[in-house]
């Protein structure tokens, strides 16, 4: 790792962008120039902006899932292109949680299993994990405890919950094994207008409480309120392009 | 490895999330599992019918000709006589130090198309088949009174004779009316057992009930006559078909079938016919390969079944492998888990098909037996047939791969979100 001067100016920071500029190939135009974007270690963002302003881009180039065309992208310091896909799917597993707009769980799965996978892939989350309680078991249900979910629900199919039941235990899954950061795409637009509000301070007090970043994503500007800081996609990206 | 056990936990569980479908994949390997291994049983079966029509017999010995053909028509009654030995040699061969026991037999009369053998009663007494099972009687004894004839259990069955049933053969081989002799009518005097060899399409008489049916034939005239008191004397027949022998030391075969082949006197052929019945086998097992060819192809289908079910049921596992993505599984996992998947309904598919295989033997096995003379023994696969397991399981497996490998690739480029 090249990391002098420049890698630690980064290391106190949860996501460093220089200069990445992003083209699908074939396209012509880039989707994506951003000179320059961060977020420090446990802060907790909100990215606006309409749909086909590259956002979901961006979050693919964060996840490791798309490489920029050029530029620097570090995660928790690390410099994603310095590390191959394997290592990058290796990487996202033990520093990153998601939580997506929705089906987001595996629904031959319990409660529990859906909040434990990580933990599987993930040795590193797994040792975390246990260091939260007593055993991986009781982590989970702490965390679906924090988040209000009942106990009755643990042992039903995820299918029979609601989207918001759902959503809390896709939250409870980010959150288990201590990612220093997690990446939420759009995760109250299924939820209706009042549960928004609730969920979304549900998300907020746990990534507090864990130190934990958060990358929040969403059209719906409304909810920025609650947030120290909002970023508008128009307004770090130079290209302006349409896109899905 | 920790690791590879959720892995095979998820694919378990996922597999029977969808089990409705995927029961299908597994019935559908499963008959193909059971048709090959069917076939494979049979056909071994068919085989060891075959090739064990006779059993403790060291040589067959005929006149100077063609073993096989020899063989074929004293073992299987099939092809055209040879010509004749005579019976004085027949009996000093009898006679010899080695010689524990002698079937003569006499062939050329037909009853309906079916094989009629003359012979005496050491026939009863020592003819073996199948690895040493000696013959049986189902009702009846053996021929008593000069006109008596045993039937096999075939004839009987398909002709619908019973004890009793007065029956008229015919001369050479057609049922030609000109030829009968219907002078001297034979009565059912027994009805063998099924054995599943030639035995069970042929009909027994005595060598002198022979003799006596073509004592007015010498000049080739028909003169079908009822026997009469004076000839009663002139029985003892002059000639044979062929001469079976069973010795009293094996070990001393060779020497005996040299010594027939090559010594002075009547030319004869001696025959060993273990060896002539697997040449034979040779010639007829091209039919067996295509029934093992085909059943293979069964397998083939049933196997880009399963290939096109499980690439068929991708499209709605999208969601749940991308979900899985980013939860922290590699696409690697992600091929791992849809490999798995394959192995699992292979195993339990060709575990069923062995299930099945055996609960049908266990089924078939008593009326096969009963009706058809075809054995079908319970005993574990043998290695040839293990081997066929392992192929369809391994085939399986590889079938499998190629959905694996498109999931793989689809994980790669669908990322952690699937827009639907």
């Amino acid at each position: 790792m090249q990391q002098a001067s420049e890698g630690q100016e980064h290391e106190t920071l949860a996501i460093a962008l220089e200069n990445v500029r992003f083209r699908w190939p074939g396209s012509p135009r880039d989707t994506l120039d951003i000179p320059h974007f961060s977020m420090s270690r446990g802060e907790r963002v909100f990215v606006s902006g309409p749909s086909g302003c590259g956002k979901s881009t961006l979050l693919g180039l964060i996840a490791g899932i798309l490489s920029p065309t050029s530029g620097q992208i570090l995660v928790q310091g690390t410099d994603l292109d310095e590390l191959g896909s394997a290592g990058r799917d290796r990487f996202r597993g033990e520093h990153i949680g998601f939580i997506f707009q929705q089906f987001n769980l595996v629904p031959y799965l319990s409660v529990v299993e859906n909040v434990l996978i990580p933990c599987h892939f993930s040795p590193f989350r797994r040792k975390r994990a246990e260091k939260q309680g007593a055993n991986l078991d009781e982590v989970a249900a702490m965390l679906l405890q924090r988040l209000d979910l009942e106990k009755t629900l643990w042992s039903k199919p995820v299918r029979t919950l609601s989207i918001g039941q759902q959503q809390r235990v896709a939250c409870a899954r980010a959150l288990i094994g201590l990612p220093e950061l997690i990446i939420a795409d759009e995760p109250t637009s299924a939820l209706d207008a009042d549960r928004r509000v609730a969920f979304l301070h549900l998300l907020l007090e746990e990534c507090t409480s864990q130190g934990t970043a958060l990358l929040f994503v969403s059209h719906d500007e409304l909810l920025a309120e609650a947030f120290p800081r909002m970023v508008r996609m128009q307004d770090i990206n130079r290209a302006s392009v349409e896109e899905g | 490895m920790g690791h590879f056990t959720y892995l095979w936990q998820l694919a378990c569980k996922s597999a029977w999330n969808r089990r409705g479908t995927l029961l299908l994949i597994v019935l559908s390997i499963a008959l193909s599992t059971t048709l090959l291994l069917g076939i494979e049983k049979l056909r071994a079966q068919v085989r060891d019918n075959f090739v064990q029509a006779v059993s403790g017999l060291d040589l067959v010995i005929g006149a100077r000709g063609s073993s096989l053909q020899l063989v074929l028509y004293a073992v299987f009654h099939l092809g055209s006589a040879t010509n004749n030995m005579g019976y004085d040699t027949a009996k000093a061969l009898a006679q010899k130090p080695q010689v524990a026991f002698t079937i003569p037999i006499s062939l050329g009369d037909t009853h309906r198309d079916f094989p009629v053998v003359a012979t005496n009663a050491v026939f009863y007494e020592k003819f073996r088949y199948r690895h040493g099972l000696a013959l049986r009687m189902a009702e009846g004894h053996a021929p008593e009174a000069l006109f008596d004839v045993v039937l096999g259990a075939e004839v009987a069955r398909s002709l619908g004779y019973q004890l009793g049933s007065k029956i008229v053969l015919s001369h050479g081989q057609s049922g030609n009316a000109q030829a009968e002799h219907s002078a001297n009518p034979f009565t059912v005097s027994g009805l063998l057992a099924p054995t599943g060899t030639p035995v069970d399409r042929s009909l027994y008489i005595s060598l002198e009930a022979m003799e006596a049916i073509h004592l007015n034939w010498q000049n080739g005239l028909h003169q079908d006559q009822p026997l009469v008191a004076e000839n009663l004397t002139k029985l003892e027949p002059r000639a044979i078909t062929a001469l079976l022998v069973g010795l009293k030391k094996r070990s001393q075969v060779f020497a005996l079938q040299r010594e027939i082949n090559e010594g002075p006197g009547e030319p004869l052929t001696a025959v060993l016919p273990g060896v002539a019945m697997n040449q034979i086998w040779e010639m007829v097992s091209v039919g067996e390969q295509a029934l093992l060819v085909i059943s293979a192809l069964v397998t083939v289908v049933g196997l880009a079944g399963l290939a096109a079910a499980i690439l068929a049921g991708l499209g709605e596992r999208r969601r749940e492998l991308a979900v899985l993505r980013s939860a922290g599984a590699s696409p690697v996992d992600i091929l791992w888990l849809m490999a798995m998947e394959g192995l699992l309904l292979v195993l339990s598919g060709t575990g069923l098909g062995l299930v099945v295989i055996y609960a049908l033997l266990a089924l078939c096995a008593p009326f096969l037996a009963e009706h058809y003379g075809v054995f079908l023994a319970l005993t574990a696969p043998s290695s040839g047939e293990w081997l066929l397991l392992l192929a369809i399981c391994l085939s399986g497996f590889c079938a499998s791969l190629l959905p694996a490998c498109k999931a793989y690739r689809m994980s790669l480029s669908d990322g952690l979100t699937v827009s639907v």
